[in-house]
């Protein structure tokens, strides 16, 4: 089972990330923002993580690099980046911040399942 | 024999003596000759008189001087001959006398009246002589006209330059027109050969200044026209109040010099009058403007401020004079200022100078404005700035910024809270669609609903666009790029929806259009996009878009022309502002076209980053034809990222 950590602050997009998620395999856990996704991460070691960078406080592109600052030399979390495209978010802050792939927001669950998996092989 | 001898001895003694005489005779003969050939003919006129005057002896050049020929002169007293006037008898008699003493005299000035009336003047000395026993008196006599002719002219020649020298002294002081009139004509009285019975009139502007002793009606006088510039504006005369005697050419020369050096002074008066009248005038003007004026003398303290100044930066008039321009600069600003003045010292002019003052109660103002020097000679005198307050202008700016801000910030975050619901509104909906027992309508719905979203989609993204471009933090990415692939790639990106319309989409560039444009190719691309876009949208099926490109001297041209619906003349500047869309429903009666409306205002914003324009022309029912002009060469680097 794919342990995936979704950090999203809207409930009802949390909901369908269940949704979408829970019938492909996934065994999902969640944090609503910026500030309870590290400990989330500590405490689940997912196999993947979907992070919304629109982050309310602590924003996506600072809990990517926070992961990546404490990741050991042999770990790395993959991590796709949902983007919004407001101020300071950007596919390019994201790479730079540490994120292995993006989507726009909103997001084609099709696409959404290709990335996952595309993310994860390149992760093994 | 002896006694003949000697006889002899004396014949020969006696012949010699006589010989010796005659020899001695000769010689004395021709010594006489020469003294009669000298005295003969001698320069000056030379006689012998006895002491009582009787004349005895004269030479030729007495005959010239008096004009008496000899024999007229011999043996007659020249006190009858009234060659001297009465005048001068006993002077002459005075001569007599000394020589009877044995002294010579002169030389003494006389004037002689000659045979035929007229007078000549000569000089006279005398030396006692005594010829065979007899005393005398020999008389040289000079002619000195040629010399008295002489020291007149010098005489009036320094008459003259004394009389110029004065007057030129009076202007000097700077005096009425009247005032300097009436002493011009005293002067040039007394400078007239016969001062006592001259009279000088000057005619001047509808007055007449004249000296003593005028009377109407005189005639034949000398006169000289005063001109200002080329015009005749009055007059100088001289006249004699007896016909006796007459004028001479060095008083017409006079008079000219004189009316020549008014005409110059009055003309010179009046220009420094109208200079004054005219300074008075700037200065009013420069004393009401609304601009701050100053004049800045090189040691920094003030020579002028006019009172929009003085109000803005809050001194009194007295307190300028105790004031340096360091007083109310702002120390930020000093060294920039500084810089300037140096510049504009050296004669330079410096445009659009921006500076910051402090006022008297140290608030600071905000100062552009045009700073040049006045110089004097070649020395600067005064720097001299005109400035308008832009305090209020750099506040509306700042305040304009933070709009723009406020609403870019406003688009972002609608943008973000718009994405959040449209992401699970789309994603429920997609994954209701994915469902395999929905019935037709139940599709349908469905259908509807994605649809729906998905249209929202673009609008978001647009929204998000603007706000990036309008937050002016955007930095394009530039590279030469050849348009024409570029354009290619805009042409093919439409060719589906222009098929699906039935609309022909062509794409020429006219002439090898291989150069390459500075820009950023996504940016432009999707500025080209939306361009060629709107005119497919707003072209009816069986149109025709076509898309150009040229390239002039510095720049490239795109053409992007339609057969569509047109837009107003009206609308022409509304269609770049956000969310205006022509409604052309009304006059076609078809359905709205749909669209964010953000299109166009992100094209000129894209093209405008560039350094470029756009531009349309239209007609309605005709068509649109969009220009895109952008600089061949890129636009300078310091405009990159500059808002429009």
């Amino acid at each position: 089972m794919t342990r995936i950590l979704v950090v999203e602050n809207d409930s009802r997009n949390r909901q369908l990330y269940r949704d979408v998620l829970i019938p492909l395999g996934y065994t999902v856990v969640e944090a609503v923002d910026g500030e309870s996704a590290i400990p989330a991460w500590r405490e689940h070691h997912p196999d993947i993580i979907l992070l919304d960078i629109g982050l309310p406080g602590i924003s996506g592109l600072e809990v990517a690099r926070q992961i990546r600052r404490s990741e050991k030399d042999d770990e790395h979390v993959p991590i796709l980046a949902v983007t919004s495209y407001t101020a300071g978010d950007d596919p390019e802050k994201a790479f730079a911040a540490g994120c292995d792939a993006y989507m726009p927001k909103p997001v084609n669950l099709e696409e959404l399942k290709t990335k996952l998996e595309e993310v994860l092989k390149l992760a093994r | 024999m002896m006694q003949r001898m000697g006889d002899m001895d004396e014949t020969r003694r006696l012949h010699e003596r006589i010989s010796e005489l005659e020899q001695l005779n000769t010689e004395l003969r021709s010594s006489e000759e020469r003294l009669k050939i000298l005295f003969e003919y001698a320069p000056d006129g030379c006689y012998l008189s006895d002491l009582k005057g009787t004349l005895i002896h004269g030479n030729k050049a007495a005959e010239e001087i008096t004009g008496y020929r000899r024999e007229e002169l011999i043996g007659k007293s020249f006190l009858k001959l009234k060659l001297l006037s009465t005048e001068q008898m006993p002077r002459a008699a005075a001569l007599l006398a000394k020589n009877a003493l044995g002294k010579s005299t002169g030389p003494d000035e006389f004037t002689l009246n000659r045979k035929d009336g007229s007078t000549v003047p000569v000089e006279i000395r005398t030396y006692p002589v005594r010829i065979g026993g007899q005393r005398l008196t020999l008389g040289i006599a000079r002619d000195v006209s040629a010399r008295k002719q002489a020291e007149n002219v010098l005489r009036e020649r320094v008459k003259e330059l004394t009389c110029l020298y004065r007057i030129n002294h009076v202007m000097q002081q700077q005096p009425a027109i009247d005032v300097l009139c009436r002493q011009v004509v005293q002067l040039v009285v007394s400078t007239m050969q016969f001062p006592e019975i001259a009279v000088v009139v000057i005619e001047l502007d509808g007055s007449r200044y004249t000296s003593k002793g005028y009377t109407e009606g005189l005639s034949h006088g000398l006169h000289s026209e005063i001109r200002i510039g080329k015009k005749g504006f009055g007059r100088l005369s001289a006249y004699y109040t007896k016909d006796k005697p007459f004028l001479i050419p060095e008083e017409q020369n006079l008079l000219n010099t004189i009316g020549e050096d008014l005409g110059l002074w009055i003309e010179q008066q009046r220009a420094e009058e109208a200079l004054k009248k005219s300074e008075e005038k700037y200065r009013d003007l420069f004393e009401n403007a609304s601009d701050l004026i100053q004049s800045v003398k090189p040691d920094g303290s003030f020579a002028y401020v006019n009172r929009a100044w003085r109000e803005t930066v809050g001194y009194s008039e007295g307190e300028i004079p105790n004031l340096s321009l360091r007083d109310v600069i702002h120390p930020d600003s000093l060294a920039h200022c500084e810089e300037v003045i140096q510049r504009v010292l050296k004669g330079e002019i410096v445009l659009g100078v921006t500076a910051t003052f402090v006022t008297k109660d140290g608030r600071p103002i905000e100062v552009e404005g045009n700073i040049n020097c006045r110089f004097e000679k070649g020395i600067p005198v005064a720097s001299r700035g005109i400035f308008r307050d832009i305090t209020k202008r750099k506040k509306m700016e700042e305040e304009l910024r933070q709009t723009i801000k406020m609403k870019s910030e406003f688009y972002s975050h609608v943008s973000h809270e718009l994405r959040n619901p449209l992401n699970f509104i789309l994603g429920y909906a997609q994954l209701l669609s994915m469902e395999e027992n929905l019935n037709d309508v139940q599709k349908r719905f469905v259908e509807n609903i994605l649809a729906g979203g998905e249209r929202l989609v673009p609008l978001i993204e647009d929204f998000f666009e603007l706000s990036k471009l309008d937050s002016g933090h955007i930095t394009l990415k530039r590279e030469s790029q050849p348009l024409k692939p570029l354009l290619s790639l805009v042409d093919q990106d439409h060719q589906l929806a222009a098929q699906a319309k039935g609309i022909q989409l062509t794409f020429h560039d006219e002439g090898t259009v291989d150069d390459e444009a500075i820009l950023d190719a996504v940016k432009f691309r999707q500025a080209m996009d939306n361009l060629v876009g709107n005119a497919i949208k707003y072209t009816p099926e069986g149109g025709k878009v076509s898309v150009t490109l040229t390239k002039g001297a510095n720049q490239f041209a795109i053409r992007i022309a339609d057969t569509g619906v047109g837009i107003a003349p009206e609308d022409h500047d509304r269609i770049f502002h956000e969310f205006v869309q022509v409604e052309n429903d009304e006059r076609t009666g078809k359905e709205l076209v749909p669209g964010t409306g953000l299109g166009l205002p992100i094209a000129k914003r894209i093209i405008n980053l560039h350094g470029g324009k756009i531009s349309l022309q239209s007609e309605l029912g005709k068509g649109t034809t969009f220009t895109v002009t952008i600089p061949a060469g890129g636009e300078d680097d310091k405009n990159t990222g500059r808002r429009e």
